[in-house]
């Protein structure tokens, strides 16, 4: 038997074994990476990195010196992403390990390029993790964002991921695809990409944030492609300036067309894009305003999308049925009998729908996106009639097709405060 | 031995001896004289107890002194007695005799009827000793007695030998091993008897056989082979009986003596025989079909054939109520593969597999490494050592040293080895991890073949990670499942799998009320208890 053992131990250690192993103290943990573009086309690749050292001091005794920071960020241009990321080694003892990262942001610039190739590197490098988060920075550069820390914020790339993971979770304006399920959106010709954004919020500057203002953001193309001019020439100035207060946000989703950035969604445009998905654990909606309020949590959603022909027309159907806790009242909203229910469970479904219609509405007009993914539900439920206009399908197609929501709400809590009256 | 037989007269034994023994100072000779008959007592001092000899004993030949005084006198031979006395010197006596009853005959009528004092004879019957033999030279060893701590007592030739044994052992007190809450608190100790004792007074049966044996050509250990005769498969009891025939050395020393004799798998690294100082442990498995064996100076007694599931689980289980011993067991278990694959995995998972540690644990990992100069493996070996050492002085040190013992190792161990670099405190947690969950098996045969195997594994997931841990798991389950314990497959009931055992014995306690099964594997009388 130990003979045995012995000569396993040996072929292990002649054959493969040890080659492939590398301590912890040889390796720098990366927890995010950023994406841009430089002016002349080339790719800037900052690293976030854990700065273990500093964490030693802080945890070994009480004084922590201020002067290092928790992380430390490298950078570097080059025309392929693996060359930059290696090229890290000159300024670091240790090798990036990848296999850690958690967060993968990409600038604007860097999106309209073809998804496909920027992240070419990360599918094919078999040490990367699968499990990261794609996000789009939105009006700055990754290397800002990442650059960012805060006394709260010990590991940026950590609460960055938490936020949007929590945003996704508790208000449904997020999506927390990881990588592995974000591929197949990206290879399938069907359905777009959507990923989350990231931005930073200047506090000194604004006022409190106003989460009903819900315009569409600006996303014109020449706009946006100064703005991250503007912003990768001065991100120097900016990292300088500490003292400037800015918080990272989640941002509502960003869409692709083709593969290629397309833009950003309104908040709520996020929200319905995850309904009609089946993909929303809670949300908040709410009708009305002051004493006519009535704010209700979603608990439960099932959509069910169903393409049919009428009169030689594609359209399709959307029937939504949800299920809301009724948890903010205004003064004059009662819950007295069953008719007051069935009337705020209207109230709320017409809400809902309005929102939906207004969705579809944008798709087509002002995002120019298939985003409700006509083109995958009649690939996969209509084939017959796929096939017939696939090429206008290709085209355009999704904007001539009609479509009809129903939104059923029902309300199985009404709040246990009226019960007591 | 060989000469015995000839001596004519007392003197020649009590040469014999005393060449044999090579006039050994801790044999005492005392000449007594009977009516002007001498009679020799030869004892052994150590192994005696001169009270016994000196108020038994002596004072029963005296009596016997007494006795034939009154009779001689109402037989009016006194004078003729006196006269042949006061001129004659004794062993011209004594040489005429002849040991065989005719001539006896002879020497009765021709020496005036001197040769009525067959001291011996008489003393056999009046001496107030319970264990007493009169010795034919011809079968038995008069060494082993006197070394046994019996008294001989010689008269011309003949030879009796009394029970008048010292206590040289520490009286009944509790298991050192095996620590017990709730159970019985008496253990074993180095006297046979004792043994025998605290076991026959839990089973009060005439089915308990006790069939002795006497093994060591020059230590004569007595090895008692118990079992209980309509539960024990006859198979078993012939086949370890047969065993212990066959055992030849010149010394037993202790009952490991007799384990490593009659092991079966002798190359298996976990041990095939329980060695328990429980009595009540014993009498458990007895009960169970299993046979136990007392080794005589051995306060542990064997017991065979075991299942792994034996080490692992205790029989306080037994004694305390069923519902929620499961988490005690499942604990145990966990503690079992715990103990062997800590450091294992956390070399194998923080020198080649790092992603599948989650993200902060990592960094914390790594933040411990840092500044540490050895790779994990040999970091894990320098604590791994460097605890066995600890626990190794642990057992040999004197108590009156070992809390000196405990801060130094403490201290070293714990916090100036972290502080001077060479270990990372994950590490000192890993490995402490890993030994409290092996001190959960208190069969120091099973703690080391855990060691060995925490070591196998570590250089395995040392050279190649987790695939190297996966073939140190399949090794391990190699050799367990290969080993057998007198013919019993030593992971019974997992494979060959028993359900109903593994539910009432594995994973759960059923109640006793409601077990009213043996385990078939070990016995064909299946009924324990009835339900009315």
């Amino acid at each position: 038997m130990k003979g045995k053992i012995l000569l396993v131990v040996v072929a292990m250690i002649l054959l493969s074994g040890l080659k492939n192993s590398r301590e912890l103290n040889e390796i720098e943990i990366v927890p995010a990476i950023g994406i841009d573009i430089s002016d002349d086309d080339k790719y800037i690749i900052s690293a976030q990195v854990t700065n273990i050292e500093k964490k030693m001091d802080s945890s070994g005794s009480d004084s922590s010196s201020g002067s290092s920071s928790d992380i430390v960020v490298f950078e570097s241009k080059s025309n392929s992403i693996q060359e930059a990321l290696r090229s890290f080694v000159n300024e670091s003892p240790q090798r990036m390990y990848l296999a850690h990262m958690q967060l993968l942001l990409i600038s604007e610039k860097a999106a309209k390029k073809d998804m496909i190739e920027t992240l070419d590197f990360f599918l094919r490098d078999n040490e990367t993790s699968n499990n990261y988060i794609l996000a789009v920075t939105k009006d700055t550069t990754p290397q800002e964002i990442l650059t960012k820390t805060s006394p709260l914020l010990k590991s940026p790339a950590e609460s960055m991921v938490q936020s949007i993971k929590a945003t996704y979770k508790y208000r449904g304006t997020s999506i927390d695809n990881i990588l592995s399920k974000n591929l197949s959106m990206l290879l399938s010709d069907k359905k777009e990409l959507v990923a989350t954004s990231i931005y930073l919020q200047d506090s000194s500057k604004e006022k409190i944030p106003d989460i009903d203002d819900n315009k569409i953001l600006d996303n014109s193309e020449e706009d946006s492609s100064s703005k991250e001019t503007d912003s990768s020439n001065s991100s120097d100035s900016s990292l300088s300036s500490e003292g400037k207060k800015t918080n990272i946000k989640i941002g509502a989703l960003s869409y692709f067309k083709d593969n290629k950035f397309g833009g950003f969604m309104s908040e709520d445009d996020s929200l319905i894009y995850n309904v009609l998905n089946n993909n929303v654990k809670a949300a908040i909606v709410r009708s009305g305003e002051n004493s006519d309020k009535i704010v209700v949590e979603l608990l439960n959603s099932k959509t069910d999308l169903k393409p049919k022909v009428v009169d030689d027309k594609l359209t399709l159907d959307i029937n939504v049925e949800m299920k809301f806790n009724v948890t903010e009242t205004g003064k004059n909203v009662k819950f007295k009998t069953d008719e007051d229910i069935n009337k705020y469970q209207d109230i709320i479904a017409k809400e809902v729908e309005k929102n939906i219609y207004k969705y579809i509405d944008n798709c087509k007009n002002v995002y120019n996106t298939d985003l409700v993914g006509y083109k995958e539900i009649f690939f996969k439920k209509l084939n017959k009639e796929y096939k017939k206009h696939e090429e206008e399908f290709n085209k355009d197609l999704f904007k001539t097709i009609d479509t009809n929501v129903k939104v059923k709400a029902t309300f199985p809590n009404e709040g246990s405060a009226n019960k007591n009256e | 031995m060989e000469k015995l037989e000839n001596f004519n007269t007392s003197k020649e034994i009590i040469d014999y001896i005393k060449e044999k023994t090579n006039n050994s100072k801790d044999i005492s000779y005392r000449e007594i004289s009977v009516n002007n008959e001498i009679v020799y007592i030869v004892f052994n001092e150590p192994l005696t107890d001169t009270k016994i000899i000196s108020n038994y004993v002596i004072r029963s030949i005296k009596k016997i002194e007494k006795r034939l005084k009154k009779c001689e006198e109402e037989n009016d031979i006194n004078d003729k007695i006196e006269k042949k006395l006061e001129d004659n010197s004794l062993p011209k006596v004594i040489k005429k005799r002849k040991l065989s009853e005719s001539s006896l005959e002879n020497n009765i009528n021709r020496n005036n009827k001197l040769n009525i004092y067959h001291i011996i004879d008489v003393l056999e019957n009046s001496i107030s000793i319970s264990k007493v033999k009169k010795l034919d030279l011809k079968e038995d060893n008069l060494f082993y007695y006197l070394f046994s701590g019996f008294t001989c007592i010689i008269h011309n030739t003949d030879i009796l030998v009394a029970e008048t044994k010292s206590k040289l052992d520490r009286g009944v007190s509790e298991p050192k091993t095996e620590g017990s809450i709730k159970g019985p608190k008496d253990a074993f100790l180095e006297n046979y008897s004792d043994n025998i004792g605290l076991i026959r007074k839990r089973i009060k049966s005439e089915d308990l056989i006790l069939d002795e044996k006497i093994i060591g050509r020059r230590s004569k250990t007595k090895v008692g082979l118990m079992y209980i005769s309509d539960i024990a498969r006859p198979e078993l009891v012939e086949y370890v009986s047969k065993k212990l025939d066959k055992i030849d050395i010149d010394a037993i020393l202790d009952s490991n003596y007799i384990s490593e004799f009659i092991e079966q798998s002798t190359k298996a690294d976990f041990p095939t025989i329980f060695s328990t100082e429980r009595p009540d442990l014993v009498c458990f498995y007895m009960l169970q079909g299993r046979v136990a064996i007392v080794v005589e100076n051995s306060p542990f007694v064997l017991v065979l054939p075991v299942f792994i599931g034996d080490f692992i689980n205790n029989i306080e289980d037994y004694y305390q109520k069923n519902n929620n011993v499961t988490f005690t067991k499942i604990i145990r278990y966990l503690a079992f593969i715990i103990t062997i694959i800590t450091p294992a995995l956390y070399v194998a998972l923080t020198t080649f597999d790092q992603e599948s540690i989650p993200n902060d644990l990592l960094v914390s990992f790594a933040i411990q490494k840092k500044g540490v100069p050895f790779v994990a493996f040999i970091e894990a070996f320098l604590m791994i050592i460097s605890f066995e050492i600890l626990r190794e002085g642990d057992y040999r040190v004197p108590s009156a040293s070992g809390s000196t013992l405990s801060i130094v190792g403490a201290l070293i161990l714990g916090d100036a080895a972290v502080n001077a670099g060479i270990v990372s405190p994950i590490m000192i947690i890993v490995i402490a991890l890993s030994t409290i969950s092996g001190l959960l098996f208190t069969e120091l045969s099973m703690a080391n073949a855990l060691r060995t195997w925490r070591i196998i594994f570590l250089i395995f997931s040392g050279v190649a990670g987790l695939i190297g841990m996966c073939v140190a798991i399949l090794f391990l389950i190699v050799n367990i499942a290969s080993t057998s314990s007198f013919t019993k497959p030593f992971t019974y009931p997992i494979a060959p799998m028993n359900l109903d055992r593994i539910e009432k014995e594995v994973i759960k306690r059923k109640s006793i009320a409601k077990d009213t099964k043996r385990s078939k594997m070990l016995t064909d009388n299946l009924t324990k208890a009835n339900i009315k």
